[in-house]
């Protein structure tokens, strides 16, 4: 093998060397195209996960040819150069300059250089690929880079969750895209939950609970529905919605007496014919409303004896037949015991065992006794 | 135009040239070698070392194998100008007129010892200062050319420096090579002891003369240096001014003065003579690394902070070297043989 053939097996190898640095840097400048191209397609919601992959791609192919043709095709000086280091001392370089030159000293160079040539080439000795370790670091960054933005991309197409939340995105703008709900609390009440919420059009509310205060109670929503607990589903206009709360009337006689007179309650009528023997009693009470002063807390004689509470005369004196009236009209307000237990589910219970005691033993439990009493106590 | 002939000759005339300053000066080859590479180039050398390691004999040693006429000018502080140079003196013809006559002083030979060259005061340190770089001695408004080959080999002592005057950096510059004479080792110093125990006279005989002298001048001179090889020099000598485009670190923390152009010149011609004693016909970075410790270490104005330390002008050339190395990426490159030869500077402290 003579000086040119060695000299091209030393330029082949700096060729590979030249199209490896170029594949990795043109992987690094694509990696960071793509890494651009799925931020771009994160924040403008459009292209997604293949614009990404397409432009990285594209990228790194052109940049690769570039990086290849403009900064590591090897030249003859760099392939003496090359050559050189592996100890020939300046040889190679020095023979390249004298190339033209027919001189003694010039020939006799040329030969000295071609003989070490030789036998570097005996010893089997090759140039070293050098491949920056900054190059590398950036092919490892940009690719990190790249595959976590692809990914980001990726999964914000299946999930709404990861979508890119614009900031800085003008207002107008979201109110073109989004639908906004409203929840509001009337006085004696507050939301628990987002009461603002921007919703995509077709989309669903977070649920929100509307809780009274002490001394408050839920009505309902502005809306009719009567669930505390709400949410909105395939939301498409804009709506706000109203939590009413009333408050907890105390059980004041007089002041019942003042509303309910002489107006018979169709509730409360209701409730009268749930009981078992109330139903007359409680026309009976209705019809005694303007004399409150005096059933006032007769209510449990009442029931028991509600047969007998037809006259008048024995609903002033006992109060018969004004257990669930309760003194006067019925009401949502004297319906409950703390604010937020509804009485009557336990007073049906209490009652119907007392009832049963009393059949059984001839007495009614103490502790029965005194629910009884707290509970006209309490109203 | 350089023939085979000329080439052949060099190698043998170098040959014999180590073969015969071998026989009186034992050891001490970086000396001998940077000494012999400095009057092939054509240079002054200035050797430093402790008094009897040998400067003297070697001088005269080198003054017999090149077969040059030698003159000693022991440097003294009442030394005169004239006592160098020579002066003009009146003689009377048979006529009885008087006139003035030139008497040439001692540098009118072709190697000069200038020993203890720091004992004298710098007006007649200065005296050798043209001839040193013009090769002509001026006297009383007259111009005389000195004989070629023409060189100064001047000794001095790094310790005792009272009632000395340092040289001046115009001076220092005119010296090619500063080379450091060390002592020698045991067994070095075993042979000079046997030898000098039959006889203290020098033995060696002449390789060559003036004229092969000056023929292999030109043939060294005729050695091709690649460009790349040429830039990285002048790197090298611009790297030590720490004011300039190309400052190296070191030379901006520790050096007050570069090396001036001469240094340049000084290094390309040294290392054509060293890459052609190497037996190859172009100079290389070694050839360059090797030569920057004497060219460069005596010329050299360090700071305070390189004193301070105690950081020595050849760590100095080091770092350069190193700095530059790297950024042209030759000690990574460089093969394990050729960083050791990197490591074989001449007369390196």
């Amino acid at each position: 093998m003579n000086g040119k053939q060695l000299f091209k097996k030393h330029y082949t190898r700096l060729v590979l060397e030249g199209i490896l640095l170029s594949a990795f840097g043109g992987l690094a400048i694509g990696f960071a195209a793509s890494f651009v191209a799925a931020l771009v397609a994160w924040i403008l919601d459009f292209g997604g996960i293949w614009l990404a992959i397409g432009v990285g791609g594209g990228v790194a192919l052109v940049s690769g040819i570039l990086l290849y043709f403009l900064k590591y095709k090897p030249n003859e000086v760099e392939v003496a150069r090359r050559i050189d280091r592996l100890g020939l001392q300046e040889r190679m370089v020095t023979m390249l300059e004298l190339r033209g030159e027919d001189s003694y000293i010039a020939n006799l160079q040329r030969e000295n250089a071609r003989v070490s040539l030789d036998k570097v080439s005996a010893s089997g000795r090759k140039i070293k690929f050098r491949i920056s370790r900054l190059l590398v670091i950036m092919l490892t960054v940009a690719f990190v880079l790249a595959a976590s933005m692809t990914t980001v991309v990726g999964l914000a197409e299946a999930n709404d969750d990861l979508k890119f939340d614009n900031p800085f995105e003008d207002e107008d703008d979201i109110l073109a895209t989004y639908i906004p709900i409203t929840y509001l609390a009337d006085e004696g009440g507050e939301i628990e939950g987002e009461t603002d919420q921007l919703i995509p059009p077709g989309g669903s509310t977070e649920t929100v609970v509307a809780v009274a205060e002490d001394g408050w109670v839920f009505v309902g929503w502005d809306d009719g529905n009567e669930n505390p607990d709400r949410f909105e589903k395939n939301v498409t206009e804009e709506w706000v919605y109203i939590a009413i709360f009333e408050q907890i009337a105390e059980g004041d006689g007089t002041e019942d007496s003042d509303e309910s007179n002489g107006q018979a309650s169709t509730p409360e009528g209701d409730e009268a014919e749930d009981l078992p023997e109330g139903g007359d009693a409680n026309v009976e009470s209705e019809q005694n409303g303007g004399n409150g002063e005096k059933g006032d807390g007769s209510g449990s004689d009442g029931n028991n004896d509600g047969g007998q509470g037809s006259s008048e005369e024995e609903g002033e004196g006992k109060g018969d037949g004004q257990g669930l009236g309760a003194g006067g009209k019925w009401e949502d307000s004297n319906q409950f015991l703390d604010g937020m237990t509804y009485y009557k589910d336990y007073l049906d219970v209490y009652y119907e065992m007392a009832q049963q005691f009393f059949e059984e033993n001839g007495e009614i439990p103490p502790e029965l006794l005194e629910f009884f009493e707290t509970y006209f106590n309490s109203i | 135009m350089v023939t085979e002939q000329n080439i052949q000759k060099f190698s043998t005339q170098c040959k014999n040239i180590f073969e015969q300053i071998g026989r009186d000066v034992i050891g001490q080859k970086e000396v001998i070698e940077g000494a012999v590479i400095a009057m092939i180039a054509g240079g002054n050398v200035l050797l430093e070392g402790v008094p009897g390691v040998g400067k003297t004999r070697l001088v005269r040693s080198l003054g017999r194998v090149f077969d040059l006429p030698f003159s000693r000018i022991q440097f003294t502080p009442d030394l005169m100008p004239a006592d160098v140079t020579g002066t003009n003196i009146i003689v009377k013809d048979e006529s009885g007129n008087s006139s003035f006559q030139f008497q040439p002083g001692p540098i009118f030979s072709n190697i000069i010892l200038a020993d203890e060259i720091n004992r004298a005061t710098p007006k007649t340190q200065s005296a050798l200062l043209e001839a040193m770089q013009e090769h002509t001695v001026t006297v009383m408004g007259v111009s005389r050319k000195l004989e070629e080959p023409f060189f100064v080999l001047a000794t001095q002592n790094p310790v005792e420096q009272d009632g000395t005057y340092p040289l001046p950096e115009a001076q220092m510059d005119r010296f090619m090579f500063k080379i450091i004479v060390k002592n020698p080792s045991l067994d070095e110093l075993m042979d000079i002891v046997n030898m000098t125990q039959k006889t203290m006279a020098e033995v060696a005989d002449a390789a060559c003369n003036g004229a092969d002298l000056l023929e292999m001048r030109a043939t060294a001179n005729q050695i091709p240096v690649a460009e790349d090889v040429m830039r990285y020099a002048m790197r090298l000598c611009s790297a030590t001014h720490p004011d300039s485009e190309c400052a190296s670190e070191a030379a901006k923390k520790y050096v007050r003065l570069g090396a001036s152009p001469r240094a340049g010149q000084a290094l390309i011609s040294a290392a054509k003579v060293k890459a052609l004693m190497s037996g190859r016909y172009n100079v290389s970075y070694d050839d360059v690394n090797a030569l920057a410790y004497p060219v460069l270490r005596h010329r050299m104005k360090l700071t305070f902070e390189a004193v301070a330390e105690k950081v020595s002008p050849d760590e100095i050339v080091s770092m350069i070297i190193d700095e530059l190395s790297g950024k042209a990426k030759l000690n990574s490159d460089l093969p394990k043989d050729a960083k050791d030869k990197k490591k074989d500077k001449l007369g390196r402290k």
